[in-house]
C-alpha cells in the first residue's frame, strides 16, 4: 500500500481542553483554598485573642511600654493632650497601665494605636482640629482599639497571610504577587470592621465622659473634603470611606439619643507647635 | 523604633493604593496576553498549515540510510530553528498548574507550533531536495533569568540531511 501524504486537520498534540475555563477553574481552586486556610485561622485568632489573660497583655505591654524615652521634654502640647486622654481613661482602675500619647511631627493628618498602650497623635492632625471634643473623639478611637486588641489579632493576622504566601508559593512568582494583594484586600475587609468598632466605642465614651458627643465625626468630614482619591479606592483600603464613618456615627448618635452641644475650644498650644 | 512605627505606617497607606494598582495591572496583562496570545496562535497556525501543505511532497524521515546509495546525486547539510515565546496568560496558566500538578496544556500548542515551524524553516532551507532524512529535533528553553525555573521561550532547532536524487 502507497502511503499518501496529507495534512491533518486536527492537532493530536494540543488538548481540546479550554484554556480560558482551565484558568478560571484553577485559580477559582488556589484561592478558594488560601482564603479558607486564613479565614479558618482569622477565626481561630479571633477566638484566642480576647481570650488570652490580661496578664499576658501585660507582660506585651511592658516590652513596649518604655520605647518612648522619659526622659524626652514632654511639649505643652502633648501635656494638653494627655489631660484630654485622662480623663478619657479616668474609669481604668489603678492597678492597670495607663495610655500614653505623643506627639510626632508628620504631614498626615493621623494617628496611631502602638502596643503598649501608647497612642500617637500626628502634628498635622492637631492643626485641622478645632475643638476639643474633636481631638478627644481621636484619642478614644484609639483606645478603642486597645480595647478589642485589634494590634494582637493584627498581629496574628499578619503572621497568617505572610507564612501562607511564603508556604505556597514562594516569592519568585507571579501569582505571590497577585495573591498577596487579594489576601491584603480581604484583611482590609476585617480591619474595616475593627475601625468601625473603635468608632462606635469612641463614640460611647465620649459621651460617657463629655456627656454630648458635639464633634464626633468633625475630624471625618475635614478628611472627606480634602479626598484625593475616588471612594473605589477604599474597597481596597484598611479603613472605611470617610462617608460612611460618618453615616455610621450619626445613625448611631440618633439611634441613642444623643445630644450634641457647644464644643470646646482648642487649647492654643497645640497650634504653637515648632515643628 | 518609633520611626520604624512611623515608616511602616506611611508605607501602610500608599500599600493600599498600591494592592489595587498591582491587582489592576495583573488582570490587565492576562487580558492583554490572552487576547493577543490567541490572535497570535491563530495566524501562526493559519501560516503554519498552508506551508504544511505546500511541502506535502518533500518527505521529512528520521532513517538515517538509503538502501540504494547509487541513486543519490548530492546531499547536504540543513537546518530550521526558531524560537517562540508563551503570552502572560499562558504563563499565569502554567504557574497555575505547577501548584495543582497535570497536564500543562498552556505549553503544547508551543511546542508544537515550535516543532512544526522548525520543520517547515528546515525544509523551506532545503530548497530544491527530494528529501530529507536523518531529520532529528532538539529543543531547549530559554529564559531570561537563570535561576527562575519559569519555561517561557524555547528554542526547537530541526536538522537533518537533504538529499537530491539522480533523475
Amino acid at each position: 500500500m502507497e502511503y499518501e501524504p496529507k495534512v491533518l486537520e486536527d492537532n493530536v498534540n494540543v488538548s481540546p481542553r479550554s484554556p480560558i475555563k482551565e484558568f478560571f477553574v484553577l485559580i477559582g481552586g488556589i484561592l478558594g483554598v488560601v482564603l479558607a486556610i486564613y479565614i479558618i485561622l482569622g477565626v481561630i485568632a479571633d477566638f484566642v485573642v480576647p481570650r488570652l489573660p490580661p496578664s499576658f497583655e501585660a507582660k506585651l505591654d511592658e516590652m513596649y511600654f518604655n520605647v518612648y524615652p522619659e526622659a524626652k521634654q514632654r511639649t505643652d502640647a502633648e501635656i494638653y493632650l494627655q489631660e484630654i486622654l485622662d480623663r478619657l481613661q479616668e474609669d481604668i482602675p489603678s492597678g492597670q497601665q495607663r495610655y500614653k500619647v505623643h506627639i510626632v511631627p508628620n504631614s498626615k493628618a493621623n494617628a496611631l494605636a502602638l502596643p503598649g498602650r501608647n497612642i500617637v497623635v500626628y502634628s498635622q492632625l492637631l492643626e485641622k482640629a478645632d475643638s476639643e471634643n474633636e481631638i478627644a473623639m481621636v484619642l478614644a478611637h484609639e483606645m478603642g482599639h486597645f480595647v478589642n486588641r485589634d494590634h494582637l489579632r493584627g498581629l496574628g493576622r499578619r503572621v497568617v497571610v505572610l507564612s501562607i504566601s511564603m508556604a505556597l508559593l514562594g516569592n519568585d512568582n507571579a501569582i505571590t504577587g497577585m495573591l498577596k494583594s487579594l489576601l491584603f484586600t480581604a484583611e482590609a475587609k476585617f480591619s474595616q470592621k475593627q475601625e468601625r468598632f473603635a468608632d462606635e466605642f469612641a463614640l460611647h465614651l465620649l459621651n460617657d465622659k463629655y456627656g454630648n458627643v458635639a464633634g464626633a465625626t468633625d475630624f471625618f468630614e475635614k478628611l472627606e473634603t480634602e479626598r484625593k482619591y475616588p471612594n473605589i479606592i477604599f474597597f481596597f483600603a484598611s479603613h472605611p470611606s470617610y462617608q460612611n464613618r460618618i453615616k455610621i456615627l450619626e445613625n448611631l448618635i440618633k439611634e441613642r439619643g444623643y445630644k450634641i452641644k457647644k464644643k470646646i475650644p482648642i487649647d492654643e498650644v497645640v497650634k504653637k507647635m515648632s515643628l | 523604633m518609633l520611626m520604624e512605627q512611623q515608616l511602616r505606617q506611611n508605607k501602610e497607606g500608599i500599600m493600599d493604593i498600591s494592592n489595587f494598582i498591582n491587582l489592576i495591572t495583573f488582570v490587565f496583562l492576562v487580558a492583554l496576553g490572552y487576547f493577543a496570545g490567541t490572535i497570535a496562535e491563530k495566524n501562526h497556525y493559519k501560516s503554519i498549515r498552508e506551508r504544511e501543505k505546500k511541502f506535502l511532497n518533500m518527505p521529512a524521515v528520521t532513517i538515517r540510510k538509503l538502501e540504494d546509495e547509487s541513486k543519490i546525486e548530492s546531499t547536504n547539510f540543513v537546518s530550521g530553528s526558531v524560537v517562540v515565546s508563551v503570552d502572560y496568560f499562558k504563563r499565569i496558566l502554567a504557574a497555575l498548574r505547577n501548584i495543582m500538578g497535570g497536564e500543562v496544556i498552556s505549553y503544547e500548542t508551543l511546542l508544537d507550533r515550535g516543532r512544526r515551524e522548525a520543520v517547515l524553516r528546515m525544509k523551506e532551507s532545503a530548497f530544491g531536495a527530494d528529501m530529507i532524512v536523518n531529520m532529528r529535533l532538539e529543543t531547549s528553553t530559554i529564559s531570561g533569568k537563570a535561576n527562575r525555573k519559569a519555561v517561557g521561550t524555547v528554542e526547537v532547532i530541526a536538522y537533518g540531511t537533504a538529499i537530491k536524487m539522480k533523475r
